[in-house]
């Protein structure tokens, strides 16, 4: 799939009510046009989810930054998948289990693998017996493929330092 | 100037040829010996060897030491072995011609010692050192357009920063206010294109001195008064510095003009500094129920040093300064304006009134006269009202690229709610007393009306809504903190901006994605009704739409932050959080105009 593919999602009047969604490209932390598309999913799925609408997403990035844990891709990496967690906190949702409506699961890459890396290819489908369908289907079944295991923020608030100043003395 | 001396005296030595007798050693000797003792004494009595800072090698290099050194024993070496019979007589002239050479190098050495050791002669020399050093520092290394780490972390400044560490470990108040002084110095010595380094150290001062005194290490009152208001205006005058690396002709109007962002990035983190520095003490101060005098100082210091920025960058202020002064016109450029605003109103900052009437001077090139909020009069929606209109005749080119560039962050209801969830996010817990002594700063003012009036500035005027219904604020929320959304903002281009210096942003810079209780108050007080006879159904209806953990947070920082009311606190308790919130917000009707009319 495309990148114009995927910016199809970002039309509101036909987000799907059942959507699947993989991306595992190095591209989305790379790349500053499917940055820019990725940043828009975020906040499409997550403005749906905040107005209630009747939605199923189930996601799947990848675990770990495609160039190991320095460098820009994976601070941008990290970036993203922490916020993904803010967000499934914010929207106060399980995101685990059969019947959560929005789950991400996190894939795991071997480094050692030199053809394919995933069962299913980056894309998305509202479908659920296409052949992408049944190749994601049996992705998301996989060992590899984990449910979220980050840490979501604690804070309902907001940061520690903004409602006492002194925690910048030490951190 | 040392090797012409030696030149100049062998070719003296050749066309004189003199023979001078056996008094050569004696002279060579002697002069070496005097003056060795002079200096030696010098060093002893009036400067410390075991420092670092100057170390002896830089005391050394500066009084030409080490070359006196060499030339006297030359001319003695030459004296003592050469002898009479056998050498030529120009070898004698030489070696008495080199004595007298040392001996006014020595007394040169010994005139730059005396110099170097006391008062303004060693401030010009130690602060010429620093500009030597951080010279060296640079920029830093860089990947892309980021520059990576701060350079105050660099060894060269090392050894000045341990010197300032050790006048803050032994309260030494003159040492650190010399200290300061050395970066003044230093700040007129440097070469403009190098002056962001300092300016890294600059901040990493004020950082280190904000600190020991949160911390209670330096207890002298001093130390805000005085040495807080200094680092202010050293500050304003080095970024202030990074304007005159200016090229001739830069198309201000039709592009981003780097330059004046790079300044508005260095006083925008000075000015969260000094905020910080505030927020820090009256948080120690409502802890300990006092404000002690270093503290009290503290506070007021950096009120004092943000408003000296804000004098600096404010177009309407620093067009009184003389011309072909480097802040004469103060920030022009969109993008810094913003960046800016936005540093300005973080972190509980003092002057975000003048903050608001000197951002929309910079962004339409029109001073807003007035006291805003009365005749409904307001700041946001007369920028609005100027930058709007794109089509209206005789627009200036400044507000039309300010226009292009308020758009490119969302449009002004979005940069506007952003300030605000930014402001709030950080205002003083009103539950707690003010502390004596810390009443008189507008950040901590108790009046309610006061609360409401602060809050009315990132507000449109009455009956123009820019939030319309509960549908309108979730799509506003869903901007300010969806994780999409995080690349857009001010938050986001203020980080981008100090990425591309030499500095690291302390407090960190915070995005509203990572402030949702705050976002959520933003949003909610432009749906608050303004008045008693307003209906709330649409706040009610975009709070009953929240999810919880949204919910809960506003409420947490809500009753922190926006509680006025003791009596009414009490009898809310139990109610549904939806309407706590609502009552909670209803602060906002305490109209200081209506309140005096009807009074």
């Amino acid at each position: 799939m495309t990148i114009d593919d995927f910016a199809t999602l970002l039309d509101r009047d036909r987000l799907p009510d059942r959507l699947e969604l993989v991306q595992t490209s190095p591209a989305w932390v790379e790349d500053e046009d499917w940055i820019r598309v990725r940043d828009q999913i975020d906040s499409l799925i997550f403005s749906q989810f905040l107005f209630d609408k009747p939605l199923s997403v189930r996601r799947i990035v990848f675990l770990e930054p495609p160039e190991g844990e320095q460098g820009r891709s994976a601070a941008e990496h990290r970036s993203w998948v922490g916020g993904l967690i803010r967000d499934l906190f914010f929207l106060t949702m399980p995101s685990r289990g059969a019947e959560a409506p929005y789950q991400i699961r996190q894939l795991v890459r071997n480094p050692r693998a030199t053809g394919p890396q995933t069962l299913v290819s980056d894309g998305w489908s509202d479908q659920t017996n296409d052949p992408w369908s049944e190749a994601f289907a049996s992705t998301w079944a996989a060992p590899g493929c984990i449910e979220n295991n980050l840490t979501p923020p604690d804070y309902p608030v907001g940061p520690v330092g903004d409602r006492d100043p002194r925690w910048y003395l030490w951190h | 100037m040392y090797p012409l001396g030696v030149t100049v005296a062998i070719a003296v030595s050749l066309l004189i040829g003199r023979h001078a007798g056996g008094s050569v050693v004696t002279l060579a000797v002697g002069l070496f010996a005097a003056l060795l003792t002079a200096i030696t004494l010098v060093i002893l009595l009036t400067l410390d060897v075991d420092s670092r800072w100057p170390s002896l090698q830089d005391i050394a290099t500066e009084a030409y030491l080490i070359r006196w050194f060499v030339l006297a024993m030359t001319a003695i070496t030459l004296a003592a072995f050469f002898d009479d019979a056998t050498k030529a007589r120009w070898v004698t002239t030489l070696a008495i011609t080199l004595s007298l050479a040392g001996g006014f190098l020595g007394s040169l050495s010994l005139y730059h010692l005396f110099r170097i050791s006391t008062g303004e002669g060693r401030q010009y020399f130690l602060g010429r050192l620093l500009s030597r050093q951080v010279s060296r520092v640079g920029l830093g290394s860089s990947v892309g357009d980021v520059v990576v780490g701060d350079a105050a972390d660099n060894p060269d400044v090392e050894s000045y920063l341990s010197r300032f560490q050790s006048a803050i470990d032994s309260s030494d108040i003159t040492a650190l206010r010399d200290r300061i002084a050395e970066l003044a110095v230093a700040g007129n010595t440097i070469s403009p294109a190098e002056i962001g380094a300092l300016l890294a150290l600059d901040l990493r001062v004020l950082r280190d001195l904000g600190r020991a005194v949160i911390l209670g290490r330096l207890d002298s009152p001093e130390v805000g008064s005085v040495l807080f208001p200094s680092l202010g205006q050293l500050v304003v005058d080095h970024a202030g510095r990074t304007l005159e690396v200016r090229p001739t002709a830069v198309p201000r109007d039709v592009e981003t003009d780097r330059i004046q962002l790079a300044a508005a990035t260095y006083l925008g983190q000075a000015a969260r500094t000094f905020a910080w520095i505030g927020a820090a003490t009256y948080r120690d101060a409502t802890e300990k129920e006092q404000a002690p005098p270093a503290l009290n100082a503290a506070a007021a210091g950096s009120v004092t040093a943000r408003d000296q920025i804000l004098d600096a960058v404010d177009p309407d202020t620093s067009r009184h300064l003389p011309a072909g002064h480097t802040w004469r016109e103060g920030l022009v450029d969109p993008t810094a304006a913003l960046v800016w605003w936005w540093c300005f109103c973080d972190l509980n900052g003092s002057h975000d009134g003048r903050a608001f009437y000197a951002a929309i001077f910079m962004l339409t090139g029109e001073k807003f006269f007035g006291s805003f909020g009365w005749g409904n009069r307001y700041l946001l929606s007369e920028l609005d009202d100027r930058l709007g209109d794109t089509d209206a005749p005789g627009r200036s080119a400044r507000s039309l690229r300010s226009h292009e560039v308020v758009e490119a962050h969302g449009g002004l209801r979005n940069v506007a709610l952003e300030l605000f969830a930014t402001s709030m996010a950080s205002w003083r817990d009103r539950r707690r007393p003010i502390p004596a002594g810390l009443e008189q700063n507008w950040a901590y003012w108790d009046d309610p009306r006061r609360l409401a009036r602060r809050a009315r500035l990132f507000l449109p005027r009455t009956g123009e809504a820019w939030v319309k219904d509960s549908g309108d604020a979730l799509d506003a929320l869903t901007l300010l903190i969806s994780r999409g959304a995080e690349h857009r903002g001010l938050a986001a281009l203020v980080r981008r901006t100090t990425q591309r210096l030499p500095i690291v942003a302390v407090p960190p810079i915070i995005l509203p994605q990572h402030r949702p209780a705050a976002a959520v108050l933003a949003v909610s007080a432009h749906l608050a009704p303004r008045t008693e006879s307003d209906s709330y159904a649409e706040l009610e209806r975009f709070l009953d739409r929240l999810p919880t953990a949204l919910l809960d947070g506003a409420l947490l920082l809500a009753q922190e932050i926006l509680y006025v009311d003791d009596a009414k606190e009490g009898s809310i308790a139990t109610r549904r959080p939806t309407q706590r919130l609502i009552d909670l917000l209803t602060f906002i009707q305490r109209d200081q105009q209506t309140e005096v009319t009807q009074g």
